[in-house]
């Protein structure tokens, strides 16, 4: 669900994030697991990466000029037609180049939920406390943002009815049903919901900037009317709310992500 | 076909696009579930019309659906109803 059909629902200010700076203050668990947020991530410098991906698209640039004198030379002058053709390449190129730089979108959530596969094993998950539920949540949220391409500033929770599972309202945040700390059989709705909302962060960033999340324009151009004028609400008609393209991707994708992902 | 687009939009608060579809949508409906709708619209209350164990009184107050929702659902229930329970469940 999007922003502006999460209806009001109270909410949990105190997430663990406003409450440790979004570490917990002790090591001690319950479980006796370290807490997910302890774990390491290995550094990467976003400096690289800026500079990788300037001289990558400075590199497409000069293969554009070049299909371009290409075209040329094969008697396609007829201006629409080339700047068409142009753009269709230069979006393949861009599309395949940021695929390289930051990697298959689904896969590397898959990977995120692999590298806390521990937390989030039935066993395990039984074991742990609501603190540790929230720190692993929370974790996983931060690591597929990065994934996902962009910041994900973590998971908050609200009490609400107990058939809304969660929402994305533009703030960074994924928003989940508090019952997922509270009842252990919520274990496999959790993870699936932050990768839901996830997606549908990722539907927002890409339907503006569809090359940088590798998506072709003819999706990204559907998922923004689908976001507004287009929005259908699962509390004015659920087949509908159910049937739109961007809540069929985000539940493919979770489904994936999941299947994927060594925890079931 | 009648037209119940305005009054969606007007009484019920939807929008111009979700109005469009789900006017479709109640048209479709079989006829029991209009008569419920014409009952909706002449002022009777409708809340304990069910399908199963499901009421438009359960789906308005759990599952926080507007009644003209709650109509389509129970006629969505009762041509699938297991199919149509995984959709009332995705409200995320």
């Amino acid at each position: 669900m999007v922003s502006s059909a999460a209806g009001s629902i109270e909410k949990f200010n105190d997430t663990i994030s406003d409450r440790f700076g979004n570490k917990p203050v002790s090591n001690s668990t319950t479980s006796g697991l370290p807490y997910a947020s302890s774990l390491e991530e290995p550094y990467v410098l976003q400096r690289d990466i800026k500079e990788m991906i300037q001289s990558g698209l400075s590199a497409i640039d000069r293969r554009v000029e070049a299909k371009e004198d290409d075209l040329k030379n094969k008697g396609i002058t007829d201006p629409e037609a080339l700047n068409a053709m142009l753009q269709q390449f230069r979006d393949e190129c861009e599309i395949e180049f940021y695929n390289d730089v930051y990697g298959d979108v689904s896969v590397k959530c898959s990977e995120c939920l692999k590298k806390l596969s521990q937390h989030f094993k039935k066993s395990n998950w039984d074991r742990m406390d609501s603190l540790e539920r929230e720190d692993a949540l929370n974790t996983l949220a931060l690591s597929a943002g990065k994934a996902f391409r962009f910041d994900v500033r973590g998971v908050r929770f609200y009490n609400g009815n107990p058939n809304s599972r969660g929402y994305y309202s533009g703030d960074g945040y994924l928003y989940l049903n508090s019952d997922v700390l509270s009842d252990s059989n919520n274990r496999l709705d959790a993870i699936d919901t932050v990768f839901h909302e996830g997606r549908h962060a990722f539907q927002h960033a890409a339907a503006n900037n569809p090359n940088m999340y590798s998506i072709d324009r003819i999706t990204a151009s559907q998922w923004k009317n689908n976001f507004y004028p287009n929005y259908i609400r699962y509390e004015q008609n659920p087949m509908r709310y159910f049937s739109q393209p961007i809540e069929v991707d985000a539940r493919t994708f979770a489904e994936t992500v999941i299947k994927n992902g060594g925890i079931v | 076909m009648k037209d119940y687009t305005s009054i969606l939009i007007s009484d019920y608060g939807f929008s111009d696009y979700e109005a469009t579809l789900t006017n479709i949508d109640l048209n479709n409906m079989d006829e029991d579930s209009i008569s419920i709708l014409e009952k909706l619209l002449n002022g009777d209350d409708i809340s304990n019309y069910s399908y199963r164990d499901i009421s438009i009184g359960t789906l308005v107050k759990e599952y926080n659906l507007s009644v003209i929702a709650a109509i389509l659902s129970i006629n969505m229930l009762k041509k699938d109803y297991d199919g149509f329970i995984k959709v009332l469940n995705s409200n995320k």
